[in-house]
C-alpha cells in the first residue's frame, strides 16, 4: 500500500512540475522548437523512470 | 530574431533585437554536476552496506533495489529539469536602445531590468581564476548613471569582451543619432 501511494505522489510530481515547466517554457522562452524538444524529452525520461518505477514496484510485492 | 513568443521583453515599435546572450556552458554543468553526481547514491549505499557487513540490507531482493534505484533517479531527474530551466530562462538581450536583462532565480520568481543606453556609464569585465581564463566566461558589469545609480551585474557569461565591445558600440551608435537629432 505504501509502496503504490510513493508511485501515485511521484506521478503527481511529475505531472505538476512537467506541467509548471511547460509553462514556464512555452512563456519565456524565445525558441519554440527547442521548447518542444526539451518537452518530449522531459516527457520521455519521465515515462521510462516512471514505469521503471512502477515495474520494480509490482515485482518487489509480488516477491513478498 | 524572432520575439514574438517571448514574453519577457516587449520591444517599442521601431526597436531592433541586435544580441541575445545567456550564461557559458559551464555555469550550467557546475550547477548540475553535483546533482547528477547524487544519482549514484543508492549504488554506494549499497556498496557500504556490502562492505560494512549489513547482509540483511545486501540480501534484499533486486527489485527492491531497482525500484530505489528509479525512484531516486526521478527525483534527480526534476532536479536537473528543473535546474535547466533555471538556466535556459535566464537571457540578455541588446537591443538598438537599451541592455534587458531576465533573471530566472527560481520557479515562480523572475526578474526583467531594463537598462537605457542614455543611462549606461561604463561597462567593465573580469574574470578570476584558471577556469574562467581558459572556457572565456566571466563577469560583465554595467555601471549606470540612474538616479539609483544601481550597476547591472551578469555573472557568467560567454565571452564577456564581446559581449563589452558590443555594448559599447551600440551604445555610441545609440548616442551619435540623439546628438543629430534622430528619433529614438
Amino acid at each position: 500500500m505504501i509502496g503504490w501511494a510513493l508511485a501515485a505522489a511521484m506521478l503527481v510530481l511529475v505531472l505538476g512540475l512537467g506541467i509548471i515547466l511547460a509553462f514556464h517554457w512555452f512563456r519565456y522562452a524565445m525558441n519554440p522548437a527547442a521548447t518542444t524538444l526539451a518537452l518530449l524529452v522531459y516527457i520521455g525520461v519521465s515515462g521510462f523512470l516512471l514505469i521503471g518505477m512502477v515495474t520494480s514496484l509490482a515485482l518487489f510485492l509480488s516477491s513478498l | 530574431m524572432n520575439l514574438k513568443r517571448f514574453e519577457a521583453v516587449r520591444l517599442e515599435a521601431e526597436e531592433t533585437a541586435v544580441h541575445k546572450f545567456r550564461k557559458h556552458w559551464f555555469v550550467l554543468l557546475r550547477d548540475s554536476i553535483a546533482t547528477a553526481l547524487a544519482a549514484l547514491f543508492p549504488a554506494v549505499v549499497l556498496l557500504l552496506a556490502s562492505w560494512a557487513g549489513f547482509t540483511e540490507m545486501a540480501n534484499l531482493p533486486a527489485s527492491f533495489w531497482s525500484l530505489v534505484n528509479f525512484w531516486w533517479l526521478l527525483i534527480v531527474w526534476l532536479a536537473l529539469s528543473a535546474i535547466w530551466t533555471n538556466y535556459y530562462l535566464d537571457l540578455w538581450l541588446i537591443t538598438d536602445k537599451r541592455l534587458v536583462s531576465v533573471d530566472q532565480t527560481g520557479l515562480f520568481q523572475r526578474k526583467v531590468t531594463t537598462l537605457s543606453f542614455s543611462n549606461i556609464q561604463d561597462v567593465t569585465v573580469e574574470q578570476h581564476g584558471i577556469i574562467q581564463t581558459l572556457l572565456n566566461f566571466g563577469t560583465v558589469k554595467v555601471h549606470s548613471a540612474g538616479p539609483t545609480g544601481e550597476n547591472m551585474t551578469i555573472r557568467g557569461v560567454a565571452q564577456p569582451a564581446v559581449i563589452r565591445d558590443e555594448l559599447i558600440k551600440h551604445c555610441e551608435k545609440w548616442r551619435s543619432r540623439a546628438s543629430a537629432g534622430a528619433p529614438l
